[in-house]
């Protein structure tokens, strides 16, 4: 049975609360993140003895800078990581795109897990979920390119245009320089 | 948020689990069509629970509200408690029979639920007459709750992980609509961002709202103009 220790600093979210103070986030929501960061800690274990950490993907579409929070306790290379498992999850904003990725240092080690999300709770999962091609640092990852694209967004409503307007703006700078829109917006800014 | 409100997102994502979890075992063990079957996980020492029908949950509703009932003695026990005459002289749990007899409660079955020889939680079938159950032998019992202990974990998992995803969501669009206000400011005012977000807080704090409610006020289309002592505000800074 799950019982949180709240109090108890989860090595896994250590670097992400760290990541979420500097979020701004309101020090309450801080506090319950670190609560559920630690029961989701303890339940992978739980489910997978040789689980390394996760990886919550938040995709809100190609306008936008993913977002990664990766729960992992130390940087994790490629080679040490022998499965992985993608399990998308439902959210009531459906603009968002929310997936959770675990890691585990065994071959195999989620085919339980999967069989019983699938099985029993019926849950699609991505079953060749692929294994990860570089490090996986703690913390969050897109920060930086996320807050340089909604600073320029913020200097184009300064400018007389929409939100929406902004973000085509960005997406065909990017487009006509073939490029990202976190370049873009760097360049708007660059140019400002 | 206050402590009592904790997990209260991650309990809600757990509840629609265990709904789920509970009609497959509904299936699974093949009840009549009266009864309905019940999973509940302990978290924190309280039981969350969902049923395969109105019927299991209204049940569920009296045993927990009383904290009293089959499957709380499942829990306490460690072992298999069956019924077959609730409210036809079952002398157990009076107060729980008394209310969930009416519900037309008439058989139970409970089994703990173990996750490594710990009991996290308990299966629950419920009958409307007192032969419902008849059917559902211990063995056949005992291989749904070794099943309910499995799902239990990976609902309560995936409830977790469905938390901290809309957690992180609601804390990346604060600062989305934060750093949007910053760029408005810097533009506009011709300041730093170090200046805007100071601005910001400057400004939640006079309103009394978090900064990004302060930012979205900002920004909103149909937000009014700065006002004049955000301009002055605004002018000191840069």
């Amino acid at each position: 049975m799950p019982e949180p220790e709240a109090r108890q600093a989860p090595g896994l979210a250590r670097a992400l609360v760290a990541d979420l103070h500097d979020l701004a986030v309101d020090l309450a929501v801080g506090g319950y993140t670190r609560t559920t960061l630690a029961m989701l800690e303890r339940d992978l274990h739980r489910c997978a003895p040789s689980a390394l950490g996760a990886t919550i993907t938040l995709d809100r579409g190609p306008h936008h800078v993913h977002v990664q929070a990766h729960l992992v306790a130390r940087v994790l290379q490629p080679d040490e990581v022998c499965s992985a498992l993608r399990i998308p999850l439902p959210m009531s904003d459906r603009a968002v795109d929310a997936s959770i990725t675990l890691y585990a240092a065994a071959e195999c080690a989620f085919v339980d897990l999967a069989a019983d999300l699938a099985d029993d709770l019926g849950v699609t999962l991505d079953l060749a979920t692929a294994l990860p091609d570089r490090p996986i640092e703690p913390g969050i990852q897109g920060l930086t390119d996320f807050t340089t694209v909604n600073i320029a967004l913020g200097h184009l409503l300064n400018r007389g245009r929409t939100l929406p307007q902004a973000r085509d703006e960005l997406a065909r700078l990017a487009q006509q320089r073939n490029t990202d829109v976190a370049r873009a917006a760097r360049l708007l800014l660059d140019s400002s | 948020m206050g402590s009592a409100g904790r997990g209260s997102v991650a309990i809600a994502e757990l509840r629609g689990q265990l709904h789920g979890l509970a009609r497959r075992l509904h299936e699974d063990i093949s009840l009549d069509g009266s009864g309905g079957v019940g999973a509940t996980l302990l978290v924190e020492g309280r039981p969350v629970f969902g049923g395969s029908n109105g019927f299991t949950e209204a049940v569920d509703e009296v045993q927990y509200r009383l904290e009293q009932g089959p499957c709380l003695a499942a829990v306490a026990s460690g072992r298999v408690v069956r019924s077959r005459t609730i409210g036809d002289g079952e002398r157990r749990w009076a107060l729980f029979t008394a209310d969930a007899a009416p519900l037309g409660l008439r058989s139970v079955a409970s089994l703990p639920v173990r996750v490594a020889d710990r009991v996290v939680g308990s299966l629950n079938l419920y009958g409307q007459h007192a032969a419902s159950l008849d059917g559902a032998s211990t063995p056949v019992l005992r291989r749904a709750s070794a099943t309910a202990g499995r799902g239990m974990t990976a609902a309560w998992l995936l409830a977790v992980a469905e938390a901290n995803a809309r957690i992180l969501t609601d804390a990346v669009r604060d600062r989305e609509d934060i750093d949007i206000a910053v760029g408005l400011l810097m533009d506009r005012y011709v300041m730093t961002s170090g200046s805007a977000r100071v601005l910001i807080a400057q400004l939640a704090a006079q309103d009394d709202v978090s900064k990004a409610a302060a930012a979205r006020s900002l920004t909103h289309s149909d937000a009014a103009p700065p006002s004049a002592s955000v301009s002055r505000a605004a002018h000191d800074r840069a």
